[in-house]
């Protein structure tokens, strides 16, 4: 068992008390290392629960870093986890969940985390100032060369290659009121909402509900706190409308109260279960939302800030009171505001010395002050750390008072392992802002609070600064009720908010660095991830980066994953200094989504692999599988390309031979193939005629009932936009087919035509492609085959279904339509049934034909059909092509008016120079002619070449003629027919001499179609 | 010249993939999830011309005791349902009798109906159970709680990347969900992924 020895134990963990289930150890390795934590513990929780202090390395710097926080906003703790395909960059370790197995490893350092060799960055680092890469490299020859080595020094961690092999999915939901965020102000606004009976959704970042409450101890109703969250979970747990998602973040909102959130629904899991998601994505359309996210803390900025143990005073008491870890085992604190005792005060009840207390506020009174004082432990006002020591984690720190104008006094050393830091609160005001929400600044929390917000978000308790216990529960209990009544509920009573047993708190004030000690020069940081130091801002000042935006870019300040959580405001305060303005007109940049990073496979959801589009079937699509045919997409259909005799393995030479089989058989006996893919149109009303006449370029006015006819229409710029039959049914009842590729295009231009051009016309268009199936019937036997199969009552000979006729009919008892058309200049029938029948007919055909050997083709025996026959497609119809063009330029109906017509005649239409549509021929009557191709005069001509046209289409062997043909586009084309031109494809360094030709290979009379 | 008379069964679009059973994760309760195919469904869309909504309505009504619906409802009276499409369109659909539309055609088309026979069209899959509408959701972005899409509901949406009829059937969390019949197979492979952690009954 690899998690047999385990090395070192829980050195640093309480024997009582936090939410870790003790009775559930958990193996665990770090950087190969085997540990063990408990159930309950966060991967950073059980690192410091095992001594562990250093987990990374600086992005730019290399210096050693430990665990900063114990939420979402971590900055330095970032590992990769898991391996493999499941192999998570930049994960933190404070937001990762224990689990059995869990294997992560640290980032930023090679080759080993005790010694990195980038470390020598930071000893030259008063030459790596922001910006120092591109002041020094760019523009330099070997710029590129150093881009990547500069850009791999740096790195955030490695990302996976592999195939992921876990489910992603996406869920959508709709609610009165979403509550963002579990803690008290989120609880009780959820509690109110839910008891007015509206639909509520309560997100929470973390594995359970209670927020701060977690980590704090406070009371409520004279009881531990956690009670009260407790009950109330249970309460919501009993309300049917109330969703509870825990582990689940929102991290964006957008217009129309639209918020997206990240369930992970089993990264507390080594893998998930079969069937369940890994990770979830949640689309929350929401009535009102109501953000109660809380606030972050932010840290000073002292000497050796960055050193592993310090951390955030929040931290140290989520530590001791949520996992039962004790970060050090002597600490000093330091803090801007009261936060500073209760961490003390705490600590000290863990049974951790704490060496000194330092409030860098001047004296004076204060009811948490007292008690810390009445505790016995060593208060220093107006003091601070000024720098940390201990290259591996904090050993001691020197400690000084500040005389208040960037000086201090004598320093005196501390010796200790922790150093927990408050520089006050910042409320997390990123969903406020993602919202086109403006902040303000307030000075009494020294941070930006939420402003006016245009999609009108509520944010309650901490997310507005309102810190206090009391002051969140009312805020929620109050925004909970407004906004179930604003969602038209009814509210009963407002229940009292719950008593609170608070000490009062001095204000807080302000410090944004803390001045250095005077006899050495040491790195103050503001961003830890990034390795923006106090002096980088400076810089960026000095240099004329006054805007915060610009300050950003340059010094990258809040542009790591943690999008400066922990920095921006102290970042802008600094730069507000150096402006010597105050902070609000300096600003703050805006937050975008997501509040926390997102993995793209989240995105992606289930739409991966088998799931990735949707594929499209034909009615006897098993038909075809179930008789060899190889598949090729042609938009999302799956359509036969050929079909391999069975007990034949696909080569490309079988593949040859079975096309040309198919082709023969067409031209010499009867084939059959499935064309269900072409669009199909019903068109019904009084106004039908007229609507097809103008839409259509040739007249359609005059086709009688029971007639086929072939149509072209164009784009209103007069380019061709898509060919087809239209059959007239009835009186006002038309069947029009389209192309595969523009079925639902030209629906879409007829529905634009009726509903907004002619609006006058009362017209009914409506698809049928899936209703029929359809198969063409074609070759000199197609009508006997055809006899054969139709049943009693259907006649088809020439005089009952001549040439275009169209008929109904039934074959196999089934009632179908047949329609005497041809795309392959064979004698042809293209017969259409209702598609659950589609298979019964098709094998009737085929049972029918079998004594005059029919043969199942595809679309590359089709494709040669039609080039043989100099009948276009979207490969010559590309979106270029006129009329004239393909040579149907007389088909243009010159008795009416239609959709293109008054374009015909501009200028670059009627160029004589313009390419026309022509066959092609290879002179040495063996080389295939690449689709594609340019056509020039002589490729031994220097560059630029003229080109005269293109290869559009290309039988490489047309079986009926002999030798490869191919149909293109030659600018003066009908004047050269004899002539010699070449075929030139650079790519792939081929050049064809091709003689040009009319575009009809076989039958150019057409005497096959009229038999 | 063959002598059939009579057409013969209709093939399912699912009739090669649909494995009758339980599929995905099964807990105790068993599955959450019941899927089955409406087979034989004669589905025939409706539509009335400029200015005859009122006359092809009392056509519906006079032979069917239906009222046509509107928008986003469905009206059910004996064997037949009206589906509301779009202005002046609806779905008229029956599992019995199969002659629906001759009928409607000879109805209505002296008033202004427009028929067009789509049952062959449409792949129409019942999904039902406690996590029916859970189901839904992983694609589509309509609201399917009661209170929001009750009963006789229909909404012409997205699910799955397809164009999809969701419409909302009596008692709980039951829908039909109708589909191009081309992409039934796809329609199937998605709702089976998505319901897997539910478990799903293929009936």
């Amino acid at each position: 068992m690899i998690f047999g020895r385990v090395a070192i134990e829980q050195s640093h963990r309480l024997p009582t008390g936090g939410e870790i289930d003790r009775l559930a150890p958990l193996p665990f390795r770090f950087d190969g290392k085997a540990y063990r934590g408990y159930a309950g513990d966060t991967l950073a929780s059980a690192l410091l629960a095992n001594g562990v202090t250093v987990v990374g390395r600086s992005f730019k710097y290399h210096r050693p870093r430990g665990v900063l926080s114990a939420g979402p906003e971590e900055p330095n703790a970032l590992v990769e986890l898991r391996g493999g395909g499941r192999k998570e960059p930049n994960s933190r370790a404070t937001m990762i969940e224990l689990f059995a197995g869990l294997e992560a490893t640290s980032q930023h350092r090679w080759p080993s985390l005790a010694l990195d060799i980038m470390e020598l960055n930071d000893l030259a680092s008063r030459f790596l100032v922001a910006g120092f890469y591109y002041k020094t490299f760019m523009g330099f020859p070997g710029w590129r060369f150093y881009e990547k080595r500069i850009r791999a020094a740096a790195g955030m961690g490695s990302g996976t290659v592999e195939w992921d092999p876990d489910r992603y999915e996406h869920m959508n939901t709709h609610c009165d009121v979403l509550v963002a965020g579990g803690g008290p102000s989120g609880l009780a606004a959820a509690l109110m909402a839910g008891r007015a009976g509206a639909r509520v959704i309560l997100v929470e970042e973390t594995d359970g509900l209670g927020g701060r409450l977690r980590s704090e101890r406070e009371t409520i109703d004279d009881k531990p706190a956690m009670g009260w969250v407790a009950k109330t979970r249970a309460e919501l747990a009993d309300m049917d409308e109330v969703r509870v998602l825990t582990r689940t973040t929102a991290f964006g909102c957008y217009d129309d109260n639209m918020v997206g959130a990240l369930e992970r629904v089993a990264d507390h899991l080594a893998a998930p279960p079969e069937h369940m998601a890994r990770q979830r994505l949640w689309h929350i359309r929401a009535g009102r939302v109501i953000l109660a996210t809380g606030a972050i803390e932010r840290p000073l900025v002292f000497g050796g800030n960055d050193r592993p143990g310090v951390m955030l005073a929040g931290a140290v008491r989520s530590y001791l009171h949520r996992f039962a870890v004790t970060p050090g085992k002597r600490a000093v604190v330091v803090a801007n505001n009261d936060d500073g005792y209760r961490t003390a005060l705490d600590l000290a009840r863990a049974g951790v010395e704490v060496m000194q207390v330092l409030d860098t506020r001047p004296a004076g009174a204060g009811a948490w002050r007292e008690r810390a004082v009445a505790a016995g432990l060593d208060v220093m006002q107006r003091a601070a750390v000024v720098n940390a020591y201990g290259r591996m984690g904090v050993v001691g720190c020197d400690v000084a008072t500040l005389d208040g104008h960037g000086g201090v006094g004598d320093t005196r050393y501390v010796p200790c392992d922790l150093i927990a830091a408050s520089g006050g609160w910042s409320p997390s005001v990123h969903l406020h802002s993602h919202g086109d929400g403006k902040a303000d600044w307030d000075d009494g929390i020294a941070a930006f609070v939420p402003g006016a917000n245009r999609l009108g978000h509520v944010s309650v308790g901490a997310a507005r600064g309102r810190f206090g216990l009391a002051e969140a529960l009312s805020d929620g209990l109050k925004a909970g009720a407004e906004a179930a009544k604003a969602c038209g509920f009814a509210i009963g009573a407002h229940p009292d908010t719950p008593i609170t047993d608070e000490i009062a708190t001095a204000p807080l004030k302000a410090i944004w660095s803390i001045p250095g000690p005077t006899d050495r020069t040491v790195k103050r940081f503001v961003d830890l991830q990034d390795d923006v130091t106090i002096d980088d801002i400076a810089l960026a000042h000095r240099e004329g980066f006054v805007s915060v935006e610009h300050l950003k870019r340059y010094t990258t300040l809040g542009m790591g994953t943690d999008q400066g959580k922990t920095s921006n405001i102290t970042g802008h305060a600094l730069l507000a200094e150096a402006r010597g303005q105050p902070i609000p007109t300096v600003g703050t940049t805006r937050f975008r989504p997501p509040y926390t990073p997102v993995a793209m496979a989240a995105f992606a959801g289930a739409e991966r692999g088998l799931h990735f589009s949707p594929v499209r079937r034909s009615a006897m699509h098993d038909w075809h599988a179930e008789h060899g045919a190889v598949f090729v997409e042609a938009g999302a259909w799956l359509r036969p390309q050929y079909y391999l005799r069975p007990g034949v393995t696909k080569a490309k030479a079988v593949m040859d031979r079975a096309i040309e089989t198919e082709v023969r058989a067409v031209r010499s006996k009867v084939g059959l193939v499935d064309v269900s893919t072409l669009g199909k149109i019903d068109i019904q009303g009084p106004d039908a005629a007229e609507f097809l006449n103008r839409v259509y370029a040739n007249g359609f006015k005059a086709l009688p009932v029971g007639k086929a006819r072939y149509g072209l229409m164009l784009r209103e710029d007069g380019i061709v936009d898509d060919d087809g039959t239209t059959s007239r049914l009835g009186d006002t009842h038309y069947l029009m087919t389209t192309t595969t590729a523009h079925a639902a295009k030209v629906l879409a231009d007829l529905e634009w035509y009726l509903q907004v051009v002619w609006p006058d016309l009362d017209v009914r268009v409506t698809s049928v492609t899936e209703q029929w199936a359809a198969m063409a019937l074609a070759g000199p036997k197609a009508r006997e085959v055809l006899a054969a199969a139709a049943d009693h009552g259907t006649a088809v000979s020439n005089d009952a279904l001549p040439y275009l006729g169209v008929i109904n009919g039934s074959i196999a008892g089934v009632p179908v339509r047949l329609f005497r058309i041809s795309f392959s200049g064979e004698l042809g029938y293209e017969v259409n049934v209702p598609a659950d029948w589609g298979t019964s007919v098709w094998e009737a055909l085929i049972a029918a034909g079998e004594p005059h050997g029919i043969t199942p083709y595809g679309m590359e025996a089709m494709g040669i059909l039609r080039i043989e026959k100099g009948h276009v497609t979207h490969a010559e119809l590309d979106g270029r092509i006129t009329l004239d063009d393909v040579g149907m330029g007389r088909m243009a109906s010159s008795k009416k008016w239609f959709v293109g017509r008054g374009m015909l005649d501009k200028p670059a239409f009627i160029d004589p120079e313009r390419p026309k549509l022509v066959g092609l021929v290879p002179v040495d009557g063996k080389t295939r002619i690449p689709a594609g191709a340019i056509l020039v005069a002589d490729p031994a001509t220097p560059p630029p070449v003229p080109k005269l046209g293109h290869v559009a289409s290309s039988a490489y062997l047309s079986p009926t003629v002999g030798h490869p043909i191919a149909l293109g586009f030659l600018a003066r084309g009908r004047d050269r027919l004899g002539e010699t031109v070449w075929a030139v494809f650079p790519l792939r360094n081929l050049s064809v001499q091709v003689k040009v030709v009319e575009p009809c290979f076989v039958d150019p009379e057409g005497s096959r179609l009229h038999v | 010249m063959s002598e059939s008379t009579t057409p013969p069964p209709r093939r399912s679009a699912l009739a090669n993939v649909w494995h009758p059973g339980d599929h995905g994760r099964i807990g105790f309760t068993g599955p959450q999830v019941t899927l089955r195919e409406r087979r034989d469904i004669t589905a025939i869309q409706l539509d009335a011309q400029r200015g005859t909504t009122d006359g092809v309505g009392k056509a519906v009504a006079a032979a069917f005791g239906l009222g046509l619906p509107g928008p986003g409802r469905a009206t059910t009276t004996g064997d037949v349902r009206a589906l509301w499409l779009g202005p002046d369109r609806w779905l008229l659909q029956t599992a019995t009798p199969a002659d629906l539309e001759p009928r409607l055609r000879s109805l209505t088309e002296g008033v202004g109906g427009v028929v067009v026979d789509q049952s062959h069209g449409r792949t129409i899959l019942r999904i039902e159970g406690a996590k029916a509408r859970d189901t839904l959701a992983k694609s589509t972005g309509i609201d399917l709680h009661p209170r929001a899409f009750a009963e006789n509901a229909v909404a012409q949406t997205s699910l799955f990347q397809l164009a999809v009829t969701i419409d909302r059937r009596r008692g709980t969390s039951i829908f039909d969900v109708h589909a191009m019949r081309g992409f039934a197979v796809h329609l199937y492979e998605a709702l089976l992924d998505a319901g897997g952690e539910y478990g799903v009954r293929l009936v």
